[in-house]
């Protein structure tokens, strides 16, 4: 890649839906196992499964981009190969690091001290493998929603050797419970401890895949995606979370975003009619939901009528989430969306710079490296 | 404003219109109302058992406020049993030209498949003796056994030569999505008979009606059975539902509408990612949706006008709304408001005209 010119105004990046794909035989995962696991595995093998997952198969075996195979054979194994595919490409400030590998096989279908070993040992490998990698890299830390001591693995990481580049908690979107409920008050408190944001990102790990059971296709399941806010957002507001955990931050990834004011007024006309059964609430539910709610970008909204687009982000913005809408490129999917194709010079340079940078630099405290990232007049340059 | 001053006694007091509600509601007041509908055998199984009739699972609380509006609620017993309450409350008052009437009655929560299908077959009959043949306003719904397609697709055939019934009402909650192949006897019959699929609030599924497990609050239910909806929709474009049944009309009721323009767009996107998985999907979903699926204004969760004109606005349609009392529940719709940020051909539409296409009226 060659080197850019210093001069030309640039719009600096921070990417919040990165996902390294290690998987449990790789050497650099199994070293953190204990020895009784490793002999479990070998013995026993280990299922990957998740029913409602593995019944629509993926349209690629890891629903990646063709280009994103690194030496490994796989996708996002090797983080040299995935620095140069997209932080050095787009010249990010930071990565934020989801590695949902665990979900699935850490689940509550194991021994349970098998699933928190498995699970330690994945977030152990993004700490080596990753953090080590480029300090540009920041990590997740993956716990398996409803295995019992999720609160330990917090603890454990923030405080391990890689605690400081460990900036959020990575949850799966859907459990055995809605997110608001008394069971994961232990792990909020550890988060509100720490400062740390929880990010919600599938695999679902819950009892089905939509309300009406397992959908049939890989598309509609990628489709009822969009559908987990719809749970996630009212339970944790109506169960009073957030009195409770005032500086609690939650951050939905790559679970859309232009559903937010309607959701908002849903959420204020259900209030209304429905107050009785809520005075625990010392606000509307809709101040809740833009206090404490982050979003991000991927994928890209495209309206119907492409002129409909501006008007999109207008109406998030005068909802008042102009400051929670965060660039996510979900690499190395096939669903990839580049800094330059979210946020093109169609949009004004405000919303470009908050959705790029400036939203994730305020909600993860990452300062924007200057004279960084995309150009912000990509024409302009061409014409030169 | 508080939330009492936003409810409106009555209807549009703007539109002087025709007027059609395409979703007012009946309560059966108890099981003995059925019995004359019913075979000897299912009298004596409900008295042996001393059973009262299905009950509604889940958070639902029957006390809840918006169960019916306090002026619509009688001295004595349950809301909506009788047709004089619907005449005086809603048909008259409003000068209603044609409502369309269901009578849920949770059927889908009685296991039995055979005593199922005949309290569906009471039911329905109860329907045409004390609502459709004393109120020629009225049209209805068909319920039915929704655990069992075929026997489901036989009521839809019983019922279908009575001129009242104009859908057949499918509960929104379910075990499967209804675009699977396992329901298409359905679907076939409501076809053949030239009727409307209904998807309306209700229905039992196995466990928890979300993908993560049970609400604690009516309330967040209720927000939150959007992605009921959403997925009851996306399994119909996706399984290929309209190519195989190319006449289909769906009707989307109780289920809101604020959140179908980006669910649509963002089924297009994906559709234009994926359709190889799905080539009997033809043509954009967002066309399919407006080709084949029409939704109630309840509830409207109205939002700030100019944003409320934007949904609309992506719509790309203005034949998509239908009116709804959704008598005698009560909610903070403001049909006013909606109407005054319409244009003028779309407001006759919601008002009346949409349902009329529709529901062939």
């Amino acid at each position: 890649m060659s080197m850019r010119p210093t001069g030309p105004e640039r719009i600096p990046v921070i990417d919040v839906d990165f996902h390294p794909m290690p998987r449990h035989f790789d050497a650099n995962v199994a070293k953190f196992l204990p020895q009784q696991w490793r002999d479990y595995i070998a013995r026993y093998g280990l299922g990957l499964g998740s029913a409602t997952l593995m019944g629509t198969p993926p349209q690629r075996e890891h629903t990646h981009r063709l280009d994103a195979i690194d030496g490994s054979g796989r996708v996002a194994v090797e983080p040299l190969f995935a620095k140069a595919q997209v932080l050095d490409r787009y010249d990010m400030t930071a990565a934020i690091l989801t590695c949902v590998s665990p979900f699935p096989p850490c689940g509550p279908n194991r021994p349970t001290d098998l699933g928190r070993a498995l699970n330690a040992a994945f977030n152990d490998a993004v700490g080596e493998t990753w953090l080590e990698a480029d300090p540009r890299y920041y990590g997740s830390i993956a716990v398996v929603r409803d295995q019992h001591g999720m609160v330990d693995e917090v603890r454990r990481c923030k405080e391990g050797a890689w605690g400081d580049r460990f900036v959020q908690v990575l949850i799966s979107p859907a459990g055995q419970e809605p997110l608001g409920k008394p069971r994961y008050w232990d792990l909020f408190e550890a988060c509100a401890h720490y400062g740390l944001p929880i990010a919600c990102h599938v695999p679902p790990t819950g009892l089905k895949g939509t309300a009406g059971g397992a959908t049939t296709y890989y598309c509609e399941l990628h489709m009822n995606l969009a559908a987990f806010p719809m749970t996630i957002i009212p339970s944790m507001i109506f169960e009073g979370v957030f009195d409770r955990f005032p500086t609690l931050k939650i951050a939905l990834v790559e679970l859309g975003w232009s559903f937010a004011p309607m959701l908002a007024w849903r959420l204020d006309a259900t209030y209304d009619r429905l107050r009785s059964e809520l005075p625990h609430l010392k606000r509307r539910p809709s101040e809740y939901m833009r206090d404490h709610f982050w979003f991000a970008s991927q994928p890209i909204e495209e309206p119907e009528r492409p002129e409909h687009l501006d008007g999109v982000y207008r109406m998030f913005e005068e909802s008042g989430f102009a400051d929670k809408l965060m660039y996510a490129s979900d690499y190395p999917h096939w669903d990839f969306d580049a800094p330059g194709e979210v946020m093109t010079p169609y949009h004004p340079i405000e919303r470009r710079r908050r959705v790029l940078g400036e939203n994730a630099s305020r909600l993860y405290g990452i300062a924007l490296k200057p004279n960084s990232g995309i150009l912000a007049h990509p024409q302009a340059l061409a014409a030169e | 404003m508080s939330a009492a001053t936003q409810i409106r006694i009555g209807g549009a007091r703007s539109w002087t219109g025709p007027v059609i509600d395409c979703d007012v509601h009946a309560n059966v007041p108890s099981l003995e109302a059925l019995f004359p509908h019913m075979s000897p055998l299912w009298v004596e199984f409900t008295r042996e058992r001393g059973w009262k009739g299905p009950v509604v699972g889940v958070t639902y609380p029957p006390e809840a406020e918006t169960t019916a509006r306090p002026e619509w609620k009688p001295a004595k017993g349950l809301p909506a049993t009788d047709v004089g309450m619907l005449r005086q409350h809603i048909l008259d008052p409003w000068q209603v030209e044609a409502a369309v009437l269901n009578c849920y009655y949770y059927v889908d929560g009685l296991r039995h498949p055979d005593w199922a299908a005949a309290l569906a077959s009471a039911v329905n009959d109860w329907v045409i003796t004390n609502w459709l043949d004393k109120e020629p306003r009225l049209r209805a719904s068909i319920v039915i056994p929704a655990r069992d397609p075929p026997a489901a697709a036989r009521e839809i055939d019983r019922c279908a030569a009575h001129p009242g019934f104009v859908q057949v009402m499918l509960p929104v909650r379910t075990n499967g999505l209804y675009g699977q192949r396992a329901y298409w006897p359905i679907f076939e019959a409501i076809t053949r008979h030239d009727l409307v699929a209904g998807i309306h609030w209700g229905g039992q599924s196995e466990g928890a009606p979300s993908p993560t497990g049970y609400a604690s609050f009516y309330a967040e239910e209720m927000v939150a059975e959007t992605q009921v909806y959403a997925a009851q929709l996306t399994s119909m474009i996706i399984e290929g539902l309209f190519q195989k049944f190319p006449t289909l009309r769906v009707a989307m009721l109780e289920g809101g509408f604020t959140w179908l323009p980006t669910w649509a767009w963002n089924l297009n996107k994906k559709w234009k990612g994926l359709r190889r998985e799905i080539p009997w999907v033809n043509r954009p979903p967002a066309e399919l949706i407006r080709e084949h699926i029409r939704f109630s204004t309840t509830p409207v969760d109205m939002g700030p006008p100019a944003h409320m004109r934007q949904i609309l606005d992506w719509f790309n349609s203005d034949d998509l709304l239908m009116f709804a009392s959704d008598y005698p529940h009560l909610h903070a719709d403001d049909i006013d408001a909606l109407l005054a940020l319409m244009p003028e051909g779309m407001r006759a539409n919601v008002m009346a005209e949409t349902a009329r296409r529709w529901y062939r009226l």
